[in-house]
Formats: C-alpha cells, sequence, structure tokens
C-alpha cells in the first residue's frame, strides 16, 4: 500500500493534466489548475527540503573537510540563509537584496555561462577533428553558422551569412524537426511508463 | 580611466575575475566564488519558494478562508517526513503529486508542440528542392531512431542521409551555443572594462 497508492495517485494526476488538456468540461480544467496550483506549493516546499540537504552536506564538509574546505562551505551556508533571511524578512524588492543580487548572483550567472564557453571550444577541439565524413559535416556547418553571424565572416566572403541562414532554415530545421518528433514519441513513453507505474524510481529503493 | 568607486561594482568585479579565474587553473578565489555564487542562487530560489507559499498558500487561507489550500500545505510539509525512517514512506504522496502532475503536461505539451505541429509543418508541397530537403531530412532522422527494421538496402541509405541532416543540425546548435556564450563573455569584459576600470566607454 506505501508504494501502490502514491503510484495510484500520481497516474490519477497525471491523466487529469493530459485529459483536461483535450476536453474543455469546466470543472475539469478548473480541477486541473487547482491541482497545479497545488503543484507549484510543494515544489516550494521541495526548495525547503534542498536548502536543509546542501546544509546538511557542507555542515558535514566545515567539520570534516580538509584543508580551505570550511571556508567555501561556511561562505555557502552563509550567503544562502543571509540572501534567504534578507528576501523573505524585507522582500525580493528590497533595496539591499537587489544590491546583493546585481552584486552577486547576476554576474555570477553571466560569468559562469560565458566561462562554458571555453569548456564547449575544448571540447568541440577533441569532437572535430576531422576523422570521418560526420565530423566534416559537423564541423563545416558550425564553422559557416558561425562566420556567417560575425562581421568578419562576411568581410571574408560575403556568401557565409546567405550560407549560414540557409543551414539554419532548411537542413537545421529538418535535424530539428526529426530529433523533437523523435524525442517526444519517446518522452510519451517514458511519461507512460511512470504513469503507469511500471517505473517507480521516484518513490525511492525501499520496497516497505 | 576612472576606476568605480561603488562598492557593488567593485564586488561583482572581484566575483566576474574569481570564476574567470578558473580558465586558468582551480584556485581558492574561484572555488570561494563559486561557493558564494551556489549559496546565493540557493538563496535566491528560497526566496521566490517562500513567495509561491506565501501568495498561493498563506494568502488565500487567511483572507479568502480557502481551506483547499491546506491540502498542498499539508503535503508540503509531509517532504519533510524523509527524515524519519519509521515515516519517511509518506513523502511519497506530495512526490506523487509533483511527478504525476510534471508528466502529464510534459505529455500533453509534448504531444501539442513536438509531435502534432512539428508533423503539420513538414507536410510540404513539394515544389522546390528546399521543401523536398525539409521532406526527406525529416523522414530520414526518424528513420535513424527507428530500430524495429534492421537498416540495411534502402533504408540503410535513408538513415545515414538522416545522420548526415543531424551532425547539420548538431553543427549549427553548437555555433549558436558557442556565439551565445562569447556574447555573454564579451559582455562581462565589457562590464570590467567600461563599468569597473573605465578603460573604455
Amino acid at each position: 500500500m506505501r508504494r501502490e497508492l502514491p503510484v495510484a495517485l500520481a497516474f490519477a494526476v497525471g491523466v487529469l493534466m493530459i485529459v483536461s488538456f483535450f476536453f474543455t468540461s469546466e470543472p475539469l480544467v478548473e480541477a486541473a489548475k487547482t491541482v497545479q496550483n497545488w503543484g507549484v506549493i510543494i515544489a516550494a516546499f521541495a526548495l525547503g527540503l534542498a536548502s536543509v540537504n546542501l546544509i546538511q552536506i557542507h555542515a558535514r564538509r566545515i567539520i570534516r573537510g580538509k584543508g580551505l574546505d570550511w571556508l567555501y562551505s561556511g561562505a555557502l551556508i552563509f550567503s544562502m540563509i543571509g540572501i534567504a533571511l534578507l528576501g523573505i524578512v524585507r522582500g525580493p524588492t528590497h533595496r539591499t537584496y537587489q544590491f546583493w543580487f546585481d552584486a552577486l548572483f547576476v554576474p555570477g550567472q553571466a560569468t559562469v555561462y560565458a566561462m562554458t564557453g571555453f569548456f564547449i571550444a575544448s571540447a568541440a577541439y577533441r569532437a572535430f577533428r576531422v576523422r570521418n565524413l560526420d565530423a566534416a559535416i559537423l564541423l563545416l556547418s558550425a564553422a559557416v553558422l558561425m562566420l556567417g553571424n560575425v562581421p568578419i565572416g562576411e568581410k571574408i566572403w560575403s556568401q557565409f551569412p546567405v550560407i549560414g541562414d540557409w543551414l539554419m532554415n532548411i537542413p537545421n530545421l529538418a535535424g530539428q524537426r526529426g530529433m523533437l518528433i523523435g524525442a517526444g514519441i519517446g518522452g510519451i513513453a517514458s511519461g507512460l511508463r511512470v504513469l503507469l507505474g511500471i517505473e517507480k524510481s521516484y518513490l525511492g529503493g525501499s520496497s516497505s | 580611466m576612472q576606476i568605480s568607486t561603488d562598492i557593488g561594482t567593485w564586488i561583482a568585479a572581484i566575483a566576474t575575475i574569481g570564476i574567470m579565474s578558473f580558465a586558468f587553473k582551480d584556485n581558492p578565489l574561484y572555488k570561494l566564488v563559486e561557493n558564494v555564487y551556489v549559496g546565493v542562487s540557493a538563496g535566491h530560489a528560497l526566496v521566490l519558494g517562500w513567495i509561491n507559499i506565501r501568495d498561493r498558500g498563506i494568502e488565500p487561507l487567511t483572507s479568502k478562508g480557502d481551506w483547499q489550500v491546506l491540502v498542498p500545505l499539508a503535503l508540503g510539509v509531509l517532504l519533510y517526513t524523509r527524515y524519519s525512517k519509521r515515516i519517511a514512506w509518506l513523502s511519497r504522496f506530495p512526490l506523487a503529486i509533483l511527478v504525476g502532475i510534471g508528466t502529464g503536461l510534459a505529455i500533453r505539451g509534448t504531444i501539442g508542440s513536438q509531435i502534432v505541429s512539428q508533423v503539420k509543418s513538414t507536410i510540404l508541397p513539394l515544389n522546390s528542392v528546399n521543401n523536398i530537403l525539409i521532406v526527406l531530412g525529416t523522414l530520414g532522422v526518424l528513420t535513424y531512431f527507428f530500430f524495429s527494421v534492421e537498416h540495411t538496402g534502402a533504408l540503410k541509405h535513408v538513415s545515414v542521409f538522416g545522420r548526415y541532416i543531424m551532425m547539420v543540425s548538431f553543427g549549427a546548435a553548437f555555433g549558436s551555443t558557442v556565439m551565445g556564450r562569447m556574447a555573454l563573455f564579451i559582455g562581462r569584459l565589457h562590464f570590467l572594462y567600461a563599468n569597473w576600470l573605465g578603460i573604455i566607454k
């Protein structure tokens, strides 16, 4: 019962979400809206659970960690609790909250994403070495598209932007479309496995 | 050249340089900034979560007397039963609801946007090279992922064509991603040189 009931609940909620999309019955749509609202509230509680987990892990690192681990984990816990308290007590539109948000979160996020460009480029060096026709097509497509999007590309050859646009709008579109349809069918199959209780890993390992 | 005197700009500049320093090698400043960034992100997520609980749960209950919100509030609290081995199974109920909502929304969204609309858009008149390429390319990619029949003979050629089309897509995706990340990187450099150091306008 401890596993079957949650599976039945997931099935009922999942079916409600799907059915409410295809039928315009007012009570059905309202019920789906209410349950979605419940989901937002439960997900918010889950964020709290994640934070407790994060604090547990880093508290352990402060106690048992090596070298400067105590400093890094202490900084993480301190900044998390500090920002959370500030936002909860004074609100996220408060001047102090906005100051720390703009000084740490905004540049941090932008720089982390910017730096991934280097790691993508280094991964590309390994992946793009022309060893076969597949890699050659990939390399050529990426190079033409990038050259077509920067001013120097047009200076080198005026047709780079034209070919880049064509690559993006025709072969890329066909590839994306095929992959979207394929992934969509796969996603639906995986979703149905979850709703029908064939896939139950989200319930945890214990069978009790 | 006029260096910024704004404390917020200085903190942002140190955070930016700290994260950029990882390109050279892993170092204490990077680790410190990384942990602070994770902490701030987690704290921000907590604030957004609290706002959702307040606006969608507590507020309707206290101001409108909407008792049904007690259900998700109670279910949310049940998530924390994971910390007691004896009653940890209770946390499966809120999880099941989240999984049910997520899966249901994903399935209905997939049917509409990923399958029906994509198939509709692929049904094109075969009156131009581009249209023929789109139709054949899409069919080729789908054939590549069709594992129920062995890819031999004509099917093999269609499947290989689908693979080449996918390579063009991966290349295009890679190119766009790198361009986007480079734009972000240039934005950070502009922040350092213009807003912080004041070297450029």
